[in-house]
């Protein structure tokens, strides 16, 4: 039964809305930084690595089976780490929606969820809830952000489905890496390195023609 | 290890206080026309070692405006036994008090580490920038990315609460060259800007140089340049219209 619960959870089409969000990719494709399938994995596995994987992962880790302080102490750090405006509204707002979605659906469960404002925190706090394990949680998250943004890179690349879903499986190794040091990281190791992505993520909302919100 | 105090004397700020103990020293403060005190930091040595830990601790009492430099970058050396080299920073800035810190820029030599702690504790009413900037390696050598780890947390808060964060940690690999992360670029800059009015025009250079608002309220820049000096331009012109909007104070003018 989790697993029906996780894998709907971590679905695409759950309605959280983070298809509108690229947070900073369309900035890089429309500068033709990231223009092959070579580019894109490469992307998708240095954000695992250096960026997304190393801060939202952890903190979707360090969520699961939380108690309410610690909760709002990790959703304070992401405030603070996401520095680049769009981005962290982005999170907040895609957190609210997937407990507006969770609460539709399983509504005695998510009554008792502490508060949490980000998606990583509340996807955490959410897999606990409904009785997924700790690290399927964190192996669904990660997996629902690399299909997402793979699957975002078709709208904004000349890539069909099935290229974008290769690079997703090319970013394997960087997945489980990530998904591994997530599972044994404490809130001091919650760093990242993207300073392309973040000059990138700021001029998103000055492109002429956008497609996504971030 | 270096603390130093600064404070107003007589209407014009003052090296109050001083412990120096070698390698880090200052050189004799002197006065901007301005009236903001000028002090450089001095390491006489070939750079930070492995093992090696530096100790600055800052103190700006009310009223007192303190621009503290570098006089050269901080070379980072290899460290043959993997012990990195740590360096903690402590300012503390009263309220009515300004402090700008903008070291030259950090270079981690070929196999050394390097991990920095920086706390800025803030009255409210104070005002505090700081600008940083990374190089890969030695570029104009061709070593890049020859390091093992570099690491740098920085802290703002202002009256107990953190208005800035940044937190950064870098083992270079495979996709440390991935768009996103460094790109094909060899420089990178951080900074932020904390007191004063909210800046109506936040400085951007396409490309090179951003900035917004932090959760806290705090202006914060990141910059990426595959060239140092576009990165140092970028950043200089940034730090002029920020501190004239934030703090209607006119750009610095340091001679080297």
């Amino acid at each position: 039964m989790s697993l029906l619960r996780l894998l709907q959870l971590s679905d695409s089409a759950f309605p959280t809305g983070a298809y509108a969000f690229s947070d900073g990719l369309e900035t890089l494709t429309m500068r033709g930084e990231v223009r092959t399938p070579a580019d894109l994995t490469a992307f998708l596995a240095g954000q695992l690595t250096h960026g997304w994987g190393a801060q939202d992962a952890p903190a979707c880790a360090l969520a699961w089976g939380a108690d309410p302080a610690t909760l709002a102490e990790l959703d304070e750090l992401l405030d603070d780490l996401k520095l680049v405006p769009g981005p962290r509204a982005a999170s907040t707002r895609v957190g609210a929606n997937l407990r507006r979605a969770a609460t539709h659906l399983w509504p005695d469960v998510v009554s008792d969820l502490p508060a949490t404002r980000h998606h990583a925190t509340t996807f955490g706090a959410l897999g606990h809830a409904l009785g997924m394990p700790r690290a399927d949680t964190v192996t669904a998250f990660v997996s629902g952000w690399l299909l997402g943004r793979a699957t975002s890179a078709t709208r904004l690349m000349k890539l069909g489905g099935l290229d974008a879903q290769r690079c997703a499986a090319h970013c394997d190794g960087a997945a489980q890496a990530c998904v591994h040091a997530a599972l044994h990281a404490t809130p001091d190791d919650l760093f990242t390195f993207t300073p392309h992505l973040d000059v990138a993520a700021s001029e998103q909302p000055g492109l002429d023609a956008r497609l996504f919100q971030t | 290890m270096l603390h130093l105090h600064f404070g107003v004397r007589g209407g014009r700020t003052a090296l109050l206080r001083d412990t120096q103990k070698a390698p880090l020293m200052v050189i004799r403060p002197f006065e901007l026309p301005c009236g903001t005190l000028m002090v450089f930091l001095v390491n006489p040595t070939g750079g930070v070692l492995g093992g090696d830990h530096a100790e600055i601790r800052v103190t700006v009492e009310a009223g007192a405006r303190v621009l503290i430099l570098t006089q050269s970058a901080t070379r980072v050396q290899p460290s043959p036994d993997e012990r990195p080299a740590t360096q903690d920073i402590r300012f503390q800035v009263a309220a009515g008090a300004r402090l700008e810190f903008h070291p030259e820029r950090t270079i981690p030599f070929s196999g050394s580490a390097f991990a920095q702690t920086l706390t800025a504790e803030l009255e409210e009413g104070a005002q505090f920038a700081l600008t940083e900037t990374l190089a890969s390696g030695r570029v104009q050598t061709g070593e890049r990315l020859a390091f093992a780890a570099f690491e740098s947390r920085v802290q703002v808060s202002v009256a107990g609460r953190r208005v800035y964060l940044d937190r950064q940690r870098l083992v270079p690999g495979t996709l440390t060259r991935a768009p996103g992360v460094w790109g094909g670029h060899d420089y990178q800059a951080s900074g932020v800007f904390v007191g004063g009015a909210n800046p109506a025009d936040l400085p951007a250079t396409p490309g090179l140089l951003a900035s917004g608002l932090s959760a806290g309220g705090a202006v914060w820049l990141c910059g990426v340049s595959a060239r140092g000096p576009a990165l140092d331009a970028a950043l200089a012109a940034a730090r002029a219209t920020l501190r004239q909007q934030m703090w209607q104070a006119a750009p610095l003018t340091v001679r080297r």
